[in-house]
């Protein structure tokens, strides 16, 4: 187990070193980019606080080198679009918004997930499973920006220029832009979710039907044990298993929200600021949003990886380790 | 059975038979081979079988299409954003470009970008998992390695980066799904190639004096070839599902090319001003995708022997 | 002798993807009080639907029971809703599995495994519900019981932290927790190590004559027929060919299939250098089953009248019943004495 948790760390380490690497050495391969050579559209103090910062005026491998040790002091410089934001400040207020976003999706993709999955495997192969795998592999295969437009337009415009016809208000109880009080995170907490609930629900249907067919499940029937229980107490808890190991993988990602939802609704997370700074060719904060989320993403799975082990000794012979 | 004892006495005949081990062995139901069962399930599920027609003819119109309507960056700014009429079946886009020839362009593009990508993923998929699985030892420790690391960067990320460097092109797109796209396949190759070493009906096989390469005509290539099919069928719709992805960001394909994924931003942009320019090639990309996730469950279903209860 | 369980001829079928598969067709068995009856035959010759339709734990999706009644205790089971027959699993009739690695719930304590079939069934002296501690007390009484060394700490441990034997131990005291009247043990000692086999059939032996139960085992291994049944059924085909107390099967063997198994064991005393014989060929497909003797492929003494036509049941005595041909009295052929 401790080699296991060592050989992880390892990979993981390397993994990051990679990353910002990478992300290094593609940024300077960039015509026109700033830190590649100068620009004329930035105003001098950006040059001179990137000058410094990057140590613009040195040699390659000498600008990685500084690069490297920012990051590892947690700097990851400044933003050229917002001039007065430094990219850790932009993580600082995003992140958490993304965060959010991601956890609510992951709620509504695991509680609707779950619920289906078992549905269709106690009907297999009749309507309630044809049904919900038909849910299921529409939720796989129309992406989340198709999903997030129709409900926008059903919510926000068919339904709300309805609700203003009858009852002469212009209240939107699901709004479609921005991020405020509960009533806003509704709709992009669904179009980031359905993709989950599909997922899970797959997942959690071949598992019921795996588990349903094992010899315990037998064994639970000639005790005499209600099918109610033993739906619960043998079938549901086992075949949860391996929906949690997906589950617990996928908050890395969740967490650090969504490129395509984020800007649809106009969410300032993470996703948002990514894409802007892609578009923008704010590249200071495109590079540090990248490691970030790298580092994240890589930690976070790490971290559920050695949890499971730790908690549950049985996972190092059904699932992680393979 | 028990009902047919009853026969007239004399009637009965003694006289002895030989045994007949033969006919005992002969399994009297249908006798189907493995790619039949396969075959017979597969026709049973219809809604795989209409996915397989609606790829067919997609595939027919990507490559047909083209060569029949009229340029696809024919720009008529009188006639822009024009619902649908008997001139432009599907109406026309900001620019008064007819959205029927380039939704048909579009269908080209993606198709390509899916199918190019995920060939050029299997071929790379195929060598380095099977050398890694053949090889053993510290090469495939090397190449398992590698891939760990290459599967827990996220792709997404790998993806945007490569295509903020470079400028958004099929050529480029391509790079950018091949960087990583083939370490599944790889997995799994290596997966089946070292089962395989292991296997105790290999082994059987070997020690029964089959030669290499009937082992590998007879079970690893018929246990390769169905998950790999599998797989292929459902990376397909993510290549192009990752284009739409990345067009719609603004990085993808951009026009006057078209590609799914571009016009679909436009369509977003124009919701729901032009309803039709969002829904004409949403509906052609979700029935697409939604086709070949269809045909690679019920080919998944297909290739499980258990599923034929 | 009171008849505890009876089968008036049972015939089960299952529907596959490839066609209706016959595997129980017209079965007739009685099991005595405190008595014990093997069932034996090949695999896949009916012998374990038989028993599980005692307790009706088949996957009902696919399982069809075509005619027949089981009377247990003089009630028809076929005749019982889902509930009543809840109430019955468990508490009136147990259950011994073939691979105890599998049998039980791995994400479950196996103390609180036993325990569940006691909550859901046991009793207090006051005829009250067990409460959870007490469930979990009997269950590790139990455990120490079927001889699991230090019950406590077994009962909080999973069931991959148990050996096969330690788990098959597990198995049979969930199964008599309830003080069961009747036992059915499918293949109980197939999966475990031949050192541990007979540890686990003396264990059951033990149970058995402490609490009277009344047993059926299922087993393909003759040796364990010895060692345990008073009575067996030769199941083939999906039919019982013979049928008779020990003695009768034993001894006085009349059909050419039981010939065949007896053949097939190794004796002590048997002559030197003389091969163990096997029985050539395989059971017939029963999803188009013969309409004749279902043995007539395999057997020796073939005849065309076991081709085409069922043997009739011959009673041989009181006890020994037998399904062939060959004891027809007009039939010239006839089998001779087994020699010991």
């Amino acid at each position: 187990m401790k080699r296991y948790i060592l050989q992880r760390l390892g990979i993981a380490a390397i993994t990051i070193f990679v990353v910002i690497t990478l992300t290094f050495f593609l940024m300077h391969m960039i015509p026109g980019s700033p830190i590649a050579r100068e620009n004329a559209n930035m105003t001098e103090e950006v040059r001179a606080a990137l000058t410094s910062n990057y140590g613009l005026n040195k040699p390659l491998g000498e600008q990685y080198i500084i690069y490297i040790t920012n990051i590892l002091h947690g700097n990851f410089g400044t933003s050229i679009a917002y001039s007065n934001r430094s990219v850790t400040d932009i993580i600082k207020t995003a992140f958490p918004v993304s965060a959010d976003l991601g956890l609510r999706a992951l709620l509504i993709g695991v509680s609707l997930g779950v619920a289906l999955g078992i549905v269709s495997a106690l009907r297999h192969n009749k309507g309630w499973d044809r049904f919900a795998s038909v849910i299921a592999v529409i939720g796989i295969s129309v992406p989340s920006f198709i999903i997030g437009t129709l409900l926008q337009a059903a919510f926000g415009l068919w339904l709300s220029s309805w609700v203003k016809d009858i009852f002469h208000t212009s209240f939107q109880l699901f709004p479609i832009s921005r991020w405020e009080s509960f009533r806003y995170t509704i709709l992009p907490s669904f179009a980031l979710g359905i993709g989950s609930i599909a997922i899970i629900a797959r997942l959690m249907r071949s598992s019921m039907l795996d588990v349903i067919g094992q010899d315990y499940i037998k064994t639970a029937r000639s005790k005499g044990i209600s099918n109610t229980a033993i739906l619960w107490k043998h079938e549901v808890r086992n075949a949860l298993i391996p929906v949690v190991t997906v589950v617990g993988r996928m908050v890395g990602v969740i967490c650090t929200g969504s490129f395509v939802v984020e800007s649809l609704f106009a969410i300032p997370g993470l996703g948002k600021y990514y894409v802007n700074s892609v578009t923008a060719r704010d590249y200071t904060l495109t590079m540090g949003l990248t490691i970030f989320y790298a580092i994240f993403v890589v930690i976070s799975s790490l971290a559920v990886d050695i949890l499971y082990c730790v908690i549950d000794p049985r996972v190092r012979y059904t699932g992680v380790s393979k | 059975m028990a009902v047919q004892t009853s026969i007239s006495e004399g009637n009965k005949d003694f006289s002895r038979i030989p045994k007949d081990i033969g006919s005992s062995q002969k399994i009297n139901r249908v006798s189907l081979t493995y790619a039949q069962g396969v075959m017979r399930t597969l026709k049973q599920n219809s809604l795989a079988m209409i996915s397989l027609a609606f790829i067919a003819f997609i595939v027919l119109v990507a490559i047909v299409g083209p060569m029949i309507l009229p340029d696809y960056q024919k720009q008529d700014l009188l006639h822009a954003l024009e619902a649908q009429s008997g001139a432009h079946w599907f109406g026309t886009d900001t620019l008064g470009r007819d959205v029927l020839t380039r939704l048909v362009r579009g269908t080209r593009i993606s198709l390509s970008i899916g199918f190019i990508a995920e060939t050029i993923n299997l071929v790379i998929g195929i060598i380095i998992g099977g050398i890694s699985g053949y090889m053993g030892g510290k090469a495939d420790m090397f190449i398992m390695r590698v891939i760990d690391i290459v599967v827990s960067i996220p792709q997404m990320i790998i993806m945007i980066l490569l295509l903020t460097v470079m400028k958004g092109s099929v050529g480029t797109l391509l790079i950018a799904l091949c960087v990583t796209g083939w370490t599944g396949l790889a997995r799994l190759v290596r997966g089946q190639v070292l089962s395989l070493r292991e296997n105790e009906y290999a082994m059987a096989a070997q020690v029964l004096g089959a030669s290499k390469w009937r082992i590998l005509k007879t079970h690893l290539i018929p246990n390769c070839i169905g998950p790999i099919l599998v797989n292929y069928t459902m990376s397909v719709p993510g290549a192009i599902g990752a284009e739409a992805y990345l067009s719609y960001l603004g990085l993808g394909i951009s026009i006057p090319e078209a590609s799914w994924g571009n016009l679909l931003q436009m369509g977003t942009d124009q919701f729901p001003g032009a309803l039709w320019l969002f829904f004409t090639p949403a509906i052609v990309f979700a029935l697409t995708m939604l086709a070949f996730n269809l045909l690679g469950d019920g080919l998944r279903d297909a290739l499980d022997p258990q599923m034929r209860r | 002798m009171i008849v505890i369980i009876e089968i008036k001829d049972l015939r089960v079928s299952f529907h596959t993807y490839f066609g209706e598969v016959q595997a129980v067709r017209g079965v007739n068995l009685k099991l005595n009080d405190n008595d014990t009856l093997a069932i034996v035959g090949e695999s896949g010759c009916g012998k374990s639907v038989t028993a599980l339709s005692i307790m009706r734990i088949h996957n009902m999706e696919t399982t069809e029971f075509k005619s027949g009644k089981i009377l247990f205790d003089g009630t028809d089971l076929f005749k019982l809703s889902e509930k009543e027959m809840q109430n019955i699993r468990g508490n009136q009739i147990g259950m011994i599995f073939q691979d105890p690695m599998t049998a039980l719930n791995p994400s479950m304590t196996v103390g609180n495994q036993i325990a569940e079939v006691l909550l859901r069934h046991g009793r207090d002296a006051n005829a009250k519900r067990l409460s959870s501690k007490d469930a979990k007390e009997r269950a590790i009484e139990l455990l120490r019981r079927v001889k699991t060394p230090s019950p406590e700490r077994r009962a909080n441990q999973f069931p991959y932290e148990f050996s096969g034997g330690m788990l098959q131990r597990a198995v049979i005291a969930m199964a008599m927790a309830c003080s069961p009247k009747v036992l059915i043990a499918d293949e109980p000692t197939t999966a475990l190590d031949v050192t541990v086999q007979a540890q686990i059939l003396d264990l059951i032996k033990e149970m058995q004559s402490e609490r009277r139960v009344s047993l059926i085992i299922i087993t393909h291994d003759l040796g364990v027929v010895a060692n345990i049944a008073k009575n067996v059924a030769v199941m083939y085909g999906g039919l019982i060919v013979e049928s008779g107390a020990i003695g009768d099967i034993f001894y006085r063997s009349s059909h050419p299939y039981t010939r065949g198994l007896l053949d097939s064991i190794s004796r002590k005393n048997g002559a030197k250098n003389e091969p163990l014989r096997s029985i050539e060929g395989t059971p017939p497909d029963l999803v188009d089953p013969p309409a004749g003797c279902p043995f007539t492929d395999r057997c020796e003494y073939a005849m065309r009248v076991c081709k085409d036509h069922m043997p009739p049941e011959s009673a041989l005595s009181e006890t020994h019943l037998c399904r062939c041909w060959m004891l027809d009295p007009e039939c010239p052929l006839k089998l001779e004495r087994r020699k010991l």
